[in-house]
């Protein structure tokens, strides 16, 4: 009885280490702690004995089953802790994998460039207007003091188009539009698409600008220093050094140049804009009395600025529109 | 334009710091490009001696010479036979050496003859155009010495800009001057003593575009090679030395800027010049051997019959000077600088001369530039004057302009010393008069640039220094206005980059095939405006759509293994009389090729959802009507409309299109006119919505193509009862357990109302009446309801 009553209790514990799902542990339990499971029948079986056998096998099988018990509950409880850590695994998702992107698309960066120009200019109170791409030699040429003959054509190579009008070959063209058609004081920038016949790794045919008029009283050289490099600086930051040089435009006097040092271009100045005040021979073209009114003009263009600013070499990437150098930006 | 910086010296004592002096010019107007070193490639040349001349073994026509710099003996094979014996030559060992156009000596081999260097002319040495003869110093010299040294050949070059306004600068002395008033130094001109004859030249001007013409007649010159050092200068500034008077033509055109021609006069077949315009079809062979046909707009210079020059472009070979040249008419002349240009441009020909001609010439200068060509010439070529003529019909005299003291002040926004603004006007050749209110200046001939106040107020600025002057952000107060359009043109853009579309940026010229392929009746490319000069025939057409860039773009990218391409370009596309912007869309491949748990592929319903959802965003209601057109694929082509008006197209292009861009999956194209959409856009406006629950009811039928349409069953849904809150396409299903021909379709109605709550049976009526009119409807299968 005694040797049974081990084997019987070691037979248990032996059971209960092998266990490994929850509802096996918990049918156990049943099965030997339950009404009727089998420690209730070996407590049966003892009651047939002597009273000093019964007493002492009675410490052991009770002694047993608290033990039994304790075993148990600690099965269960470990049983549950695995199961549930099984759930958080399966339920888990595995965050390294790459992000399932929803597609983007993105700006060409002439949008772009543009775009942070007119806000640029737009905080300063220059207000955006446009105009005809395919424009008469009078807007072009003629009302921006630049006849036929003038050898400054020879900058402007030009595009012709059938019925005898051209492609811009600037957006000062608007200017002359934008003066006609309004009074001073006036603010206004024209971005826009113009056309030069010309194409190597640093010139496009068709190419962006974008262009600034100010027509107001008293305006100054200073003032157009002062909008030009506070512009420059929002573009480029504030550490690049600058500077204004005399040049020559038949619509602006004086006229001047822009140069930008880049740390990269090792002390080189790079031509970034022209400007100057508008010519008086400009103003009275449109009607606007040039005793009473001055005001200064500049240009940029979008490729050039693009290219300083995201370090490209070739302006042909502009046209090309690969996905490859469209994503850098 | 170059100029030599040590002949500069000549006329200003200007700093010799090299780069201060670049910078100078550069920040006055006159941009320095390029600064150059113009025999810097001619590198181990030295003076070497010759011990030993023996007649080459093996050739009657050669020499072999023995040639020493003072350690070494070299051998070398020379053609010149008149190299003799203790000839001092400039002598360019091999393998060490270099010529002037940057050429390697090399040890050869001549006529089984091994040489060890050679000897060089003066056109080796960069010096001279022809050189007859190897180059011999004319007296004892150090040997081995570099004739960088011996030939003062260490000269500094600037390649400049100068723009067109400014002719005056494209000489040593304009720009001596420019430096004189950026350093406050004194310009010094050339002495001159000549006295020119006013008579004994038969000369008449029958031509209003010349302005004056001067001639000197000088009987007995000497023509040979220029003196070395006018060789050197000429060189330094990249022109040709060619023989003493043509040199000195282009010595006086580099350092005064007026361009000179010389005859010869025993050339001249009646002897006296006549300045007239050319008859129609008169040609000319010039000097530089090419026959030109002139009009008469051009104008000639003869002697009454036969043609002599091209005024101000080029001379005739047939009165060109030669070496036998004994007796030469000098021409001084000034000419009307469009007709110059119209020339100049018509015989495709540009020279030094007519490239000054054309910007401006001074026929004032006239005098000052016949006295030093005669000086030279009579200094280095002999000869006596032997008469002269000088014409000037139209004298033009200098200009007054008065600068006010407050427009200067308001142009530089400051007032600056008097004493600085006279002294910089003088040093720039004005005459100065100080008034009360301003200066009143007298403006030189040779600034024709200059004729009013600002023009003055420039030349202020830029010789005190632009970055000198003040900066200020002080512009007055001015309400921001926004552009509408081009905000609006910004959103549709950011809309579409939001749906997922890169954008593209084509040129606007196009193949007038290409567009012929979507146009055979070729109306399209008739309308669109042609370019006359075209960069090649493929961009020769100003684009009728957006179409043909986008496909160059998208095929670009899918053959340049980008299988999933998206594209939206917004620009201007151009008919006959108008222009206007469009917004284009492209796409083929899948839908999010960026999700790899979606391996949808784009359909034409997806773009028409992308275009609706535009439409959404800009308060825009949108219409499609199926339609066939050339464009796209039959059956999968419709026009996009605004308040029943057409504003564009929507479809899948032709198989033959996708096949001829190498596309191999359907590619779907949408183009809108940007500016219909913009104007009827609707403000935004509240609009109530129910309180109340609502309920939602499905309907799932099969529709038959052809016999009944999505559009025709949404509006009788819609219309089909008062309480329809809302409709939308829930399924579309397309093969098993489909018909042929029919699609699946299931909409779901929401029935609600805006006063209460809808009973069962409300919803249930017009619910039920809605199905048994879409099954009642022909083409229309109702399936299942729930």
């Amino acid at each position: 009885m005694e040797e049974i009553s081990e084997t019987f209790i070691k037979n248990v514990k032996e059971k209960i280490k092998r266990v490994n799902t929850l509802v096996e542990a918990k049918k156990m339990k049943v099965d030997i702690l339950g009404k009727n499971g089998l420690l209730k029948s070996k407590f049966a079986e003892i009651k047939k004995l002597s009273p000093e056998k019964r007493a002492e096998l009675g410490k052991m099988l009770n002694d047993a089953k608290r033990e039994i018990e304790s075993l148990l509950l600690d099965k269960i409880h470990e049983l549950k802790k695995m199961e549930e850590q099984h759930k958080i695994v399966e339920k888990s998702i595995d965050l390294t994998l790459p992000g399932a992107r929803r597609n983007f698309g993105k700006l060409h960066p002439i949008s772009q460039i543009t775009q942070e120009c007119v806000d640029i200019f737009n905080k300063m109170g220059f207000e955006v207007v446009e105009g005809p791409e395919i424009e008469s030699s009078y807007y072009n040429f003629e009302a921006l003091n630049t006849p036929e003959w003038h050898p400054a054509r020879d900058l402007h190579d030009t595009f012709y188009v059938n019925d005898g009008r051209l492609l811009r070959t600037h957006t000062s063209s608007v200017q002359i539009r934008t003066m006609e058609s309004r009074k001073p004081p006036l603010r206004v920038i024209s971005p826009g698409r113009v056309y030069r016949k010309d194409y190597d790794s640093s010139h496009l045919p068709a190419f962006f600008q974008i262009e600034g008029l100010v027509v107001d009283k008293n305006v100054s050289i200073s003032d157009l220093k002062g909008t030009l490099e506070n512009a420059i600086k929002s573009i480029f930051g504030n550490d690049k050094p600058i500077r204004f040089r005399p040049h020559y435009f038949p619509f602006t006097e004086p006229s001047i140049e822009v140069d930008v040092s880049f740390p990269e271009g090792k002390g080189k100045w790079l031509e970034l804009l022209g400007a100057g005040m508008v010519h008086p021979q400009v103003l009275r073209n449109v009607g606007i009395d040039p005793k009473e009114w001055q005001g200064f003009a500049f240009g940029m263009g979008i490729e050039r600025i693009a290219m300083l600013k995201y370090g490209i070499s070739d302006i042909r990437e502009f046209p090309r529109n690969y996905l490859d150098f469209l994503k850098n930006f | 334009m170059k100029i030599c910086v040590q002949w500069l010296k000549d006329y200003v004592n200007s700093t010799d710091d090299i780069e201060k002096l670049s910078n100078e010019l550069t920040m006055s107007g006159s941009e320095v490009e390029e600064i150059e070193r113009p025999f810097e490639k001619l590198k181990g040349v030295v003076s070497g001696k010759v011990m030993e001349v023996i007649p080459h073994p093996n050739a009657d026509n050669l020499n072999v010479c023995k040639v020493t710099d003072g350690g070494k003996l070299y051998t070398t094979v020379t053609s010149d036979k008149t190299v003799q014996v203790n000839d001092v030559v400039a002598f360019a060992p091999a393998h060490e050496s270099t010529t002037a156009d940057g050429k390697k000596v090399e040890s050869v081999e001549i006529r089984g003859i091994k040489t060890h260097g050679m000897m060089l002319s003066l056109k080796e040495m960069g010096l001279e155009s022809h050189s007859a003869h190897v180059f011999r110093f004319g007296k004892e010299m150090e040997l081995g010495k570099n004739v960088i040294d011996l030939l003062n050949l260490d000269l500094t070059s600037f390649e400049l800009e100068i723009t067109p306004n400014r002719p005056d600068c494209l000489s040593h002395v304009g720009l001596a001057r420019e430096v004189a008033a950026v350093e406050k130094k004194e310009l010094k001109l050339p002495r001159l003593s000549a006295e020119l004859p006013r008579s004994g030249v038969d000369v008449s001007i029958e031509s209003s575009g010349c302005w004056r013409y001067m001639a000197i007649r000088i009987d007995g010159v000497k023509v040979k090679d220029s003196p070395l050092w006018m060789k050197r200068r000429l060189a330094s500034v990249g022109l040709r030395p060619i023989n003493n008077i043509a040199d000195m033509t282009n010595y006086v055109m580099m350092e005064l800027g007026h361009p000179v021609h010389v005859f010869d006069f025993d050339k001249i077949p009646h002897s006296k010049i006549v300045v007239r315009n050319a008859r129609d079809g008169e040609k000319l062979l010039a000097l530089n051997s090419k026959e030109y046909k002139l009009n008469g707009k051009d104008i000639l210079i003869t002697d009454g019959e036969n043609p002599l020059a091209i005024a101000g472009v080029i001379g005739g070979k047939e009165t060109g000077v030669t070496y036998s040249t004994k007796n030469v008419l000098l021409e001084i002349a000034t000419f009307d600088p469009v007709k110059i240009r119209k020339t100049s441009r018509a015989i495709g020909l540009s020279t030094d001369a007519s490239f000054r001609f054309e910007r401006g010439v001074d026929p004032n200068s006239t005098e000052f530039v016949a006295k030093r060509l005669v000086d030279m010439v009579v200094k280095f070529a002999g000869g006596t004057v032997a008469g002269g003529s000088d014409l000037y019909p139209t004298r033009i005299g200098p200009k007054k302009v008065f600068l006010p003291r407050k427009r200067l002040a308001s142009y530089i926004a400051y007032e600056p010393e008097p004493s600085e603004v006279v002294e910089i006007f003088q040093r720039l050749g004005m005459e100065v008069s100080t008034e009360s209110d301003g200066w009143a200046i007298t403006v030189p001939t040779f600034r024709q640039d200059i004729s009013e106040d600002v023009d003055l107020i420039e030349e202020f600025a830029r010789i005190h220094g632009l970055d000198n002057l003040p900066t200020s952000l002080s512009l007055p107060y001015i309400a921001i206005k926004e552009n509408k359009w081009w905000k609006f043109k910004d959103n549709v853009k950011n809309a579409m980059v939001g749906f997922g579309y890169y954008e593209a940026v084509t040129y606007p010229f196009v193949d007038p095939k290409l567009v012929k392929t979507s146009d055979p009746s070729g109306e399209k490319v008739m309308k669109s405006p042609k370019l006359v000069n075209p960069i090649s025939p493929e961009m020769s057409l100003m684009r009728p759509s957006l179409k043909f860039g986008l496909m160059s773009v998208v095929a670009y990218n899918v053959n340049h293994q980008q299988s999933s391409v998206r594209f939206f370009e917004m620009g201007k596309v151009f008919s006959e009389k108008s222009e206007s912007e469009k917004l284009g869309i492209m796409a083929t491949g899948r839908i999010n090729p960026y999700d790899y748990t979606d391996k949808r592929n784009m359909e034409l319903l997806n773009l028409k959802g992308d275009v609706e959802a535009v439409g959404e965003l800009m308060h825009v209601e949108l219409e499609f009507r199926q339609k066939d057109m050339v464009d796209f694929e039959v059956g999968r082509g419709a026009e996009i409309l605004v308040n029943g008006q057409k504003c564009g197209i929507i479809g899948e292009l032709p198989v033959e299109i996708r096949d001829f861009m190498n596309v191999h999956s359907p590619v779907y194209f949408a183009e809108v006119d940007l500016e219909k959409i913009f104007k009827a856009q609707k403000p935004a406006r509240y609009v109530k919505y129910s309180q109340y629950p609502v309920s939602s009811k499905d309907i799932s039928m099969f529709v038959k193509k052809g016999k009944a349409k999505a559009e025709d069953i949404i509006k009788i849904a819609k219309k089909s009862s008062k309480y329809i809150m809302g409709l939308k396409v829930s399924d579309f299903y397309i093969g098993k357990n489909v018909p042929k021909g029919s699609y699946s379709l299931t909409i779901t109605i929401t029935y609600g109302s805006m006063e209460k709550t809808l009973s069962e049976e409300e919803i249930n009526v017009a619910f039920t009446s809605l199905v048994e009119e879409l099954d009642s409807k022909s083409g229309v299968i109702v399936r299942k309801v729930s």
